[in-house]
């Protein structure tokens, strides 16, 4: 349910603007939080004094790995397996009535995502609305997520 | 004593109205659990001295398992346990008892519950609620309506559909303007064609007989006083047995009993369960100071009094299973003797007085027919070879005649004695629930509200029908 | 024999990396030999029936549909280091030595039947009458607790279809679905699409009452941050919110709004965390509702306990007239029936002269909430899910898990009872079955 912040992370970086990873701390920090850079990518943070900051930074973002086309990353760690992002998806919502009606999605049915294995894993992306460049970007799966484990970026 | 024993009941005063024997002295033969032809090398020979002999009686309404019921237990003591259920009705010389209602949700749990009661088969039926028929009424789509019903009645095992309030009122603001009236709804169900998912049984409401019921053949009014209430439903009563409609009929009040109210009035004390159907199914253990003289019980004590043959009514118990079933002979005992009959119900019934023949049709004829029981109720060959037999004598005073009714000397179920010589044989009979055949098609199940709403799938729905 | 491995590692192959597009794809996924599909789940008493297996060789490879819960217990069970079957020999001596047990050590306590199945259930009530024994449930005092107010005040009730259906304003008193029943918001209580809440969670409200953080904090809209000794003013405020002085706090005039709105409130509470005053006030709250005719309140327990507390409360009741187990035993005060009012764990500690406990979980969370002198009684611990026999433990009996390894029947949170096939290929034929267990000691007794 909370997103996290361009300033969460900044807090935790140098914060000299050194230029060594190619851009400003700032901007460092916004590629951090989409995940397109480590903090491994910052020499920096990998200096004595910065040990704590950097596993701070390292556990605050997760191992979650972003699906591109809809910038979804699923901490896996944190999920319980609920299925609310599965009921209020809007696609699943239009798309199949007994999900919509609070019931697992079947091995046949076609949905954005799935628990398997007791996490919460996408399945087709392509379908979610936040890969249509047109719609408007969707955030119901990550907002209703009790445990964050749940992130857009 | 094994079912494949073949037994000559010998000397007994038969009474089928299916065959219109009105006391003939008949021998019985019984063989595989069925009523025979004679045969000359009978296993087990009764000899039934004269005693009069009919068919196994037949409860069409008793709240044997409805949902949720089993919690009664904790605010009343008087609820039977599921053995004392199928003793008392053996006891009496009852073969069957019907549950009147459950709902897709609650089948499995009301399956179960039947299961445990011993000696008697069992039936039920399963609602439908206009909540989840709102939508084909309204747009007159009969041909879904029947497959749904269909499927309805195939998963849950029942025996018939059970309409539990012939009107629908949201009561949920915004869905107010889907109500459905009992006129549109009774216009809706006299146009459908597929006779194999009548009679319908509706639920006995005070409304209910105050305008006449459209194609009464169709219904079957379940718990019939309940509707009694004025003196138009009194004729518009008339006017539906009359017409070919079925009723039964609850002549049993005790003293305390469990409430089961059909209205929509929740008191302090009540459990009251939401099972799916539209309103919730209230429990109330209520005292009653003089149950004789109770508005409720006297109506139907009326409408006894001017009965005829033509009218398909059926004696029931209305039983919560508080002590209720067990008022049978008494109430039996009432229409048969007029030597001590309460003055409200002498002032009601007047002279009336019942032979065993009417009896017989009341308590074992009529309601097998009403449920659907083509090989009950009756004596006739092939049929289920379910008899009992009564030391019961035409000159006995009331007293002497309820016992004897509560404690019939002989029954047989299924061609194997439960009782001999007035007490309870060593061994307990094959105790089934009854459930009816009927095509449905399978496809339907895709794409149908209904049956799509539940929580669960349906394949962990539908119950499994282990007995026939 | 050999215990089944639940391997995550092997799901994650070069093939369905995650990358780019799909993780895991159902469409993708064919490395199984059998599957099975709209199983239902035993982790908790929802009964998920949506639950898929896939195996291969005999070994669980996927899932749908399991939340954690069941996942733990499905890991415990395939773990390699769960405990091995008895070999015949030492069972026997272990049957034995737990009748001798019991024999020698008075009034015992069976404890925990709700984690087994109905046959299991049903056993253990036999066991205990044939032993003069305490039969008790995991979720006693909470069961107890409930059920005296219903004795008092009678009870409205639900299945749970209806509270999906027709719920507007949903409060969870002092229990947290997202701690003990992972998907119930997801499929009956909050989120779901019902008849008259065809917009799912946008056409109902939730209100929280719990005095921590609970995990389901985030999601609801009113969130009463209180300790149990404030529940009573709480409900009487929402019974009356004109009285005076009024009620403070943020959340409360936006609660009472909803309720006024509602026709249909759902209240799940958790009664082992709520005193007997507080849950007697919910159900005069909603009698007071009820009886107005113009609403209703139903009030539907949600009990962290073993997973078949619903069905133990209906064996119970069939035999005993009580939703919370029986005292068989002589000694009972007063010689009444049943157990008495104001029996607690402490007085049952004081009165048991040894334990016969069914597991409910790996983690043994319920064990906690036992007092300590139990802990010392002689204990026969019979369960599915252990790695190691308990410390404490006299005898441990492994047992198969029932609706993995065997068939049994569990009853859902509102009192549908639903078959758990056994996983074929699964089922590991040198774990007795616990109820077969029970009977075998009997005979020995």
């Amino acid at each position: 349910m909370s997103q996290k912040s361009i300033y969460d992370i900044y807090e935790y970086l140098p914060k000299t603007n050194c230029g060594e990873c190619g851009m400003s701390c700032m901007k460092f920090a916004g590629f951090l939080l989409s995940r397109d850079v480590k903090p491994d990518d910052c020499p920096p943070l990998s200096e004595p004094g910065f040990e704590e900051s950097k596993q701070y930074l390292t556990e605050f973002l997760g191992d979650g790995v972003k699906n591109e086309l809809t910038g979804l990353i699923v901490e896996q760690d944190l999920c319980i397996g609920c299925g609310i992002c599965i009921n209020v998806c809007p696609v699943h919502g239009a798309n199949n009535r007994e999900v919509a009606l609070g019931k697992g999605p079947t091995c046949d049915d076609v949905v954005v995502m799935q628990i398997i294995d007791a996490r919460i894993d996408l399945v087709h992306p392509e379908l979610c609305n936040r890969a249509i460049p047109s719609a408007p970007p969707c955030k119901a799966c990550a907002d209703y997520c009790p445990t964050d484990a749940m992130e857009l970026v | 004593m094994e079912t494949e024993k073949k037994i000559c009941i010998q000397n007994a005063e038969v009474y089928d109205p299916a065959q219109n024997w009105n006391g003939e002295h008949r021998d019985l033969y019984i063989a595989e659990g069925k009523i025979s032809t004679p045969f000359d090398d009978p296993d087990i020979v009764i000899d039934a001295g004269g005693k009069p002999a009919m068919a196994g009686g037949i409860d069409p309404y008793c709240h044997l398992a409805s949902p949720g019921q089993i919690f009664a237990k904790m605010t009343t003591k008087h609820l039977l346990s599921p053995d004392e259920i199928g003793k008392a009705y053996a006891r009496m010389g009852y073969v069957h008892a019907h549950q009147p209602f459950t709902t897709l949700l609650t089948a499995r749990e009301v399956q179960r519950s039947l299961n445990l009661i011993p000696y008697i088969d069992k039936s039920f039926r399963v609602s439908i609620d206009l909540r989840d028929m709102g939508k084909n009424i309204k747009t007159k789509k009969h041909l879904a309506f029947c497959d749904e019903a269909r499927a309805l009645i195939h998963l849950t095992g029942a025996i018939g559909l059970f309409l539990t309030f012939p009107y629908l009122k949201h009561k949920q603001q915004y869905y107010i303007q889907k109500n459905v009236s009992a006129k549109k709804a009774f216009e809706f169900f006299s146009a459908i064609e597929d006779q194999d998912i009548f009679p319908i049984a509706i639920w006995g409401m005070p409304d209910l007989l105050e305008k006449e019921i459209p194609v009464p053949d169709r219904f079957l009014i379940s718990d019939l006083n309940k509707s009694l209430k004025s003196e138009t439903s009194m004729a518009n009563a008339k006017k539906f047995l009359d017409a070919g409609g079925k009723a039964d009929i609850g002549l049993n009040h005790g003293e305390e009993y469990l409430s089961v109210n059909s209205i929509d009035k929740y008191l302090p004390g009540t459990l009251s369960i939401d099972a799916g159907i539209h309103n919730p199914y209230p429990l109330r253990y209520e005292t009653i100071q003089d149950p004789l003289e109770s508005e409720e019980s006297l109506p139907g004590w009326m409408l006894m009094g001017n009965i005829n043959e033509n009218r398909q009514i059926a004696l029931s118990s209305i039983s919560p299973p508080s002590g209720d079933m067990n008022r049978i002979p008494v109430v039996t005992a009432w229409l048969m003797n007029n030597d001590e009959r309460p003055q409200s119900i002498e002032n009601t019934l007047g002279e009336k007085i019942m032979g065993l023949f009417e009896i017989a049709r009341l308590t074992r004829l009529e309601p097998a027919r009403q449920i659907g029981l083509d090989d009950s109720g009756h004596l006739k060959t092939g049929a289920r070879a379910n008899v009992a037999i009564y030391d019961l004598k035409p000159d006995m005073g009331f007293h002497k005649k309820v016992k004897a009714l509560s404690n019939c000397w002989c029954l047989i179920k299924d061609g194997k004695p439960v009782r001999e010589n007035g007490s309870f044989s060593n061994s307990i009979p094959s105790s089934k629930i009854r459930y009816r055949e009927i095509d449905f098609d399978p496809s339907i199940l895709k794409h149908t509200d209904l049956l799509q709403n539940p929580t669960l799938r349906l394949e962990n729905l539908s119950i499994t029908k282990n007995q026939k | 024999m050999s215990n089944k491995k639940f391997d995550r590692e092997s799901l994650e192959s070069e093939d369905t990396a995650p990358s780019q597009g799909s993780s895991l794809s159902q469409e993708s996924f064919n490395d199984f030999d059998t599957d099975y599909h709209s199983r239902i789940c035993t982790g908790c008493n929802c009964l998920c029936d949506d639950v898929s297996y896939y195996l291969k060789k005999g070994q669980m490879v996927r899932t749908l549909n399991l939340c954690e819960i069941a996942m733990k217990k499905l890991r415990s069970v395939t773990a390699d280091n769960r405990l091995i079957p008895l070999p015949p020999d030492i069972l026997s001596e272990s049957i034995d030595k737990a009748a001798k047990l019991l024999k020698n050590n008075g009034t015992p306590l069976i404890l925990g039947a709700d984690a087994l199945d109905e046959k299991g259930i049903q056993t253990s009530n036999d066991f205990a009458r044939q032993l003069k024994g305490l039969w008790l449930p995991w979720g006693f005092t909470g069961v107890k607790r409930f059920y005296e107010c219903v004795k008092l005040y009678g009870w409205a009730s639900s299945l749970l279809d209806e509270v999906r259906d027709r719920a507007e304003t949903v409060i969870f008193w002092r229990a947290d679905p997202l701690d003990t029943h992972h998907r119930h918001l997801s499929r009956y209580s909050f989120f779901p699409r019902g008849r008259y809440t065809e917009l799912g969670n946008t056409d109902r409200n939730l209100a929280v009452i719990a005095d921590y953080e609970a995990v389901i904090e985030p999601l609801c809209q009113q969130f009463f941050n209180i300790e149990p000794d404030e529940d009573i003013r709480l409900i009487k405020a929402l019974m009356n919110p004109a009285m005076e002085p009024p009620y403070e706090h943020r959340d409360f005039p936006i609660l009472v709004n909803s309720l006024q709105r509602s026709s249909y409130i759902a209240i799940f509470v958790d009664p082992e965390n709520t005193d007997n005053e507080t849950l007697k006030t919910l159900f005069e709250w909603s009698e007071s509702i009820n009886t107005s005719n113009m609403k209703r309140m139903v009030i539907l327990p949600l009990i962290n306990a073993g997973s078949n507390i619903e069905g133990f409360t209906r064996i119970s009741l069939e035999h005993h007239a009580t939703g919370y187990g029986f005292d068989f035993s002589d000694n009972k005060p007063d010689n009444k029936q049943g157990v008495s009012e104001d029996v607690d764990w402490e007085m049952i500690a004081d009165k048991a002269g040894s334990v016969v406990m069914f597991e409910s979980g790996p983690e043994g969370a319920h064990r906690k909430r036992l007092p300590e002198s139990l802990s010392e009684k002689p204990l026969i611990i019979i369960t599915p899910f252990k790695q190691e026999p308990l410390e404490n433990a006299d005898i441990t009996i492994p047992v198969a898990l029932s609706g993995i390894e065997t068939d049994g029947v569990f009853f859902r949170a509102d009192g549908m009872p639903l078959l758990s096939k056994k996983i074929d290929g699964m089922e590991v034929n040198e774990y007795p079955l616990a109820h077969r267990v029970l009977k075998e000691i009997l005979k020995i007794y």
